[in-house]
């Protein structure tokens, strides 16, 4: 496992720093669906919501190497992200700054999620989805409710339900995948997709 | 496939070696793989919004009542510190009762959403509890020599000499600040902040004690309640 400093995306991180933009992916789409959902909470505006997490994402890009590892990576982007929306609220030039950013255009289409507030469109469809973890078999609801919920690593959930990390990794897995399963089939498909803005190109 | 599959989810957790790791960044271009990383973190955010709902456990997180909504004025310090913030959780009534806690955050929480009048005192409430708080994780970090020292020994904790306020039991670690501030807090209020936990408790006469780390409630509770406060 590639942890140091307690931070689960420590590698990833490491190949970010090396300008590595895979890895970068990866986390952005990792990360951006709790970070668009807090902007939207803020912002109330899906336009303003996108623009500001398309923001932090190309901040990140740039600030990587003043991420330490003190924090969750989560956490320090989660930052970016609260300083860039009270910048939105507060600078009058924010719609001009968004247009100009800066000048090495990095390829990357930006992945666009559906935000829970608009294609859950209800706290109902939400505690429908939790009812159904809730009941899904104990061997899989506990390890991906400590993963999940509780944020422990697999080798923690590992000695919490004393097996063997491989079997946390494939009963993780398979709770997700039931999960999703259950979404698609029960819920609605349009949840769970999501539509790329093409046109978008990161200038970093 | 399914182990591809299975290695894409634990990929998403942080869980591979570093070289299972490069050998899924080179396929990162398969839309398969995107599409599955979108959906889990779909699912995380879902599982992160909260809104009241109940957690599939004994533990029950809730939302934060739309609290940027209401301070898109925070301080500097705030906003640094609201990064590390992004859940309430309560416990629920039984295991409260008995922990010397109630849910009467929660049936706050709940009258801020029905009621304009409700909504602005808990959220002025909540934001001035918020501010405290991000002020003491602010200062657990700075040496303060004046800093709040209780003789913690009795439930098993030394002060660190390096490190006023900071104490530890080998196992768990926590900084106590106390402050002369009534904040309109009746009762003990915690959050979870990254993997510590911030616990503050009222005293008479509107002093707040504030512990901050990987302390559980019952130790918290027991430090409290060890503590005398003159």
């Amino acid at each position: 496992m590639n942890k140091e400093n307690n931070n689960e995306d420590f590698y990833l991180i490491e190949k970010v720093k090396e300008r590595n933009q895979d890895a970068f992916k990866v986390l952005m789409i990792k990360y951006q669906p709790r970070i668009y959902s807090a902007l939207f909470g803020y912002v109330k505006s899906k336009e303003d919501a996108e623009d500001l997490t398309q923001q932090v994402f190309i901040r990140v890009w740039n600030k990587i190497d003043s991420f330490r590892g003190d924090s969750a990576f989560f956490t320090w982007v989660y930052r970016v992200a609260i300083n860039l929306a009270k910048n939105h609220v507060t600078s009058a030039s924010y719609k001009k700054q968004k247009l100009n950013i800066s000048d090495d255009v990095i390829n990357f289409d930006y992945p666009h999620f559906d935000s829970p507030e608009s294609s859950v469109e209800s706290i109902e469809t939400s505690k429908i989805i939790k009812n159904f973890i809730s009941t899904l078999p104990e061997i899989l609801k506990t390890p991906f409710i400590l993963r999940e919920y509780e944020g422990k690593t697999y080798e923690e959930i590992a000695q919490i339900i004393d097996c063997p990390i491989g079997t946390v990794r494939s009963r993780i897995f398979r709770a997700r995948e039931t999960i999703l399963d259950f979404i698609k089939k029960e819920v609605s498909n349009d949840w769970l997709q999501w539509e790329d803005i093409s046109a978008l190109r990161w200038r970093a | 496939m399914t182990d591809y599959n299975e290695k894409i989810s634990a990929l998403y957790d942080g869980e591979l070696s570093s070289t299972e790791t490069d050998e899924l960044l080179a396929r990162i271009e398969d839309e398969g793989m995107q599409d599955q990383l979108k959906k889990y973190a779909q699912l995380s955010a879902l599982i992160a919004s909260g809104e009241q709902e109940s957690k599939p456990s004994n533990i029950t997180y809730i939302k934060f009542p739309d609290f940027f909504q209401y301070r898109p004025w925070l301080s500097n310090g705030m906003s640094a510190a609201a990064a590390v913030l992004l859940t309430v959780f309560l416990i629920n009534p039984s295991e409260s009762d008995r922990l010397g806690f109630n849910s009467q955050a929660q049936s706050q929480i709940q009258d801020a959403i029905n009621s304009d009048e409700a909504k602005t005192n808990i959220i002025r409430i909540e934001e001035g509890l918020l501010e405290h708080m991000f002020n003491v994780l602010d200062k657990s970090n700075v040496e303060n020599k004046n800093q709040f020292n209780p003789n913690l020994t009795n439930v098993g904790f030394q002060s660190r000499s390096n490190k006023p306020g900071h104490y530890t039991n080998g196992k768990e670690n926590f900084y106590i600040h106390i402050a002369d501030k009534d904040l309109g807090l009746k009762r003990a209020r915690y959050w979870r902040s990254g993997t510590n936990m911030v616990y503050l408790f009222p005293l008479p006469g509107g002093k707040i004690i504030t512990l901050y780390g990987n302390l559980s409630l019952e130790e918290a509770n027991k430090i409290i309640n060890s503590i005398e406060i003159r």
